[in-house]
């Protein structure tokens, strides 16, 4: 079995989505503003961090972890230790993805097996479009046709 | 005669500084290959998947912080080092949970952490970085921070020479 999470950034904070069976995640999530995960596809495993005993299920914290050579801040540098967590906001982050622990906990819960490379993990950032198209300017095509815009003294 | 015993004065801080580190054991091979190997950006050879590495690395911690918390003469400096590659590396989870451990294995015993950093005062931006980030991270208060400096800028100044003193004080003094 394969699972799919898509993380979708917009202005310092984004949107987690995972559907799997009847479970359907669409949670506000947030990370460290400088430590970025650079927009990619890496795969996820479900494990738990070790060195974490705040898990929901009273282990410890469950997570999802994003492999090795992660880049990040769209400058070359790649790092092991990304994880999706638990976290109530940014603090709860030196560069992992975190949102509630219960919405962690349901997705985790979901995948099996744990311990495995069988997690798709999309993080892509949501482009802002602004404005319209402009105008059609008249004034400018009255330019063209006359050579310019009569003088009105 | 001045300079002879200015010389006998500097060799004698040498011969205790090299005494106190003679003194302690050295690391176990495997975690110093693996350390070595962290530092160089590979993955440890001992570990057969990048799975298992990150596991292994989860142990090294909590080895290591377990040692150095029971007292075993080396371990807090070993423990202190990997959370300079921690941090070097951005290795964001181990980076959290020295933000989590840090402070408290300083409360327990900070003449030690700060003989490590008085022999290897290179350590300490990452150290007082790690003390920092404990108040305001994972919703832990910031308001310990405040009488933490107070009570702590005076062993930290008698501790550490003066410029490296300085810059971790006002790493303490500066929330996140």
């Amino acid at each position: 079995m394969s699972y799919t999470i898509n993380v979708v950034r917009k202005n310092g904070t984004g949107i987690l989505t995972f559907k799997s069976g009847s479970i359907n995640i669409s949670e506000t999530c947030w990370w460290d503003q400088e430590v970025v995960i650079d927009a990619g596809s890496y795969t996820g495993y479900a494990t738990r961090m070790a060195n974490k005993t705040d898990g929901t299920d009273g282990g410890n914290r469950e997570a999802i972890w994003l492999g090795l050579k992660v880049p990040y801040n769209g400058n070359g540098g790649t790092a092991n230790g990304f994880f999706i967590h638990k976290g109530t906001s940014a603090s709860w982050s030196d560069g992992c993805i975190v949102l509630p622990g219960a919405k962690v906990y349901q997705m985790w819960s979901e995948i099996t097996p744990k311990e495995s490379g069988n997690i798709t993990v999309n993080i892509s950032d949501e482009s802002v479009e602004r404005g319209r198209p402009l105008d059609w300017d008249c004034t400018q095509h009255m330019h063209s046709m006359w050579g310019g815009m009569p003088a009105f003294d | 005669m001045v300079l002879r015993r200015t010389g006998a004065v500097v060799g004698l801080c040498f011969a205790v500084s090299t005494a106190g580190a003679q003194d302690l054991p050295p690391p176990q091979p495997g975690d110093a290959v693996e350390m070595i190997e962290l530092m160089l950006g590979r993955v440890p050879s001992r570990h057969d998947s990048p799975l298992a590495a990150m596991h292994g690395l989860a142990d090294l911690y909590g080895r290591g912080l377990e040692q150095a918390r029971s007292g075993t003469p080396g371990a807090a400096g070993l423990w202190l080092l990997l959370g300079d590659v921690a941090l070097r590396s951005t290795d964001a989870g181990l980076t959290q949970s020295y933000a989590a451990d840090m402070l408290p294995l300083y409360r327990q015993q900070p003449d030690a952490i700060l003989l490590v950093l008085t022999d290897a005062p290179w350590l300490a931006p990452s150290t007082c970085h790690h003390l920092s980030a404990y108040f305001g991270s994972e919703d832990r208060p910031e308001d310990g921070r405040a009488p933490f400096l107070a009570s702590e800028t005076p062993r930290i100044a008698k501790a550490l020479p003066d410029p490296v003193a300085s810059a971790c004080l006002e790493a303490l003094a500066t929330p996140r």
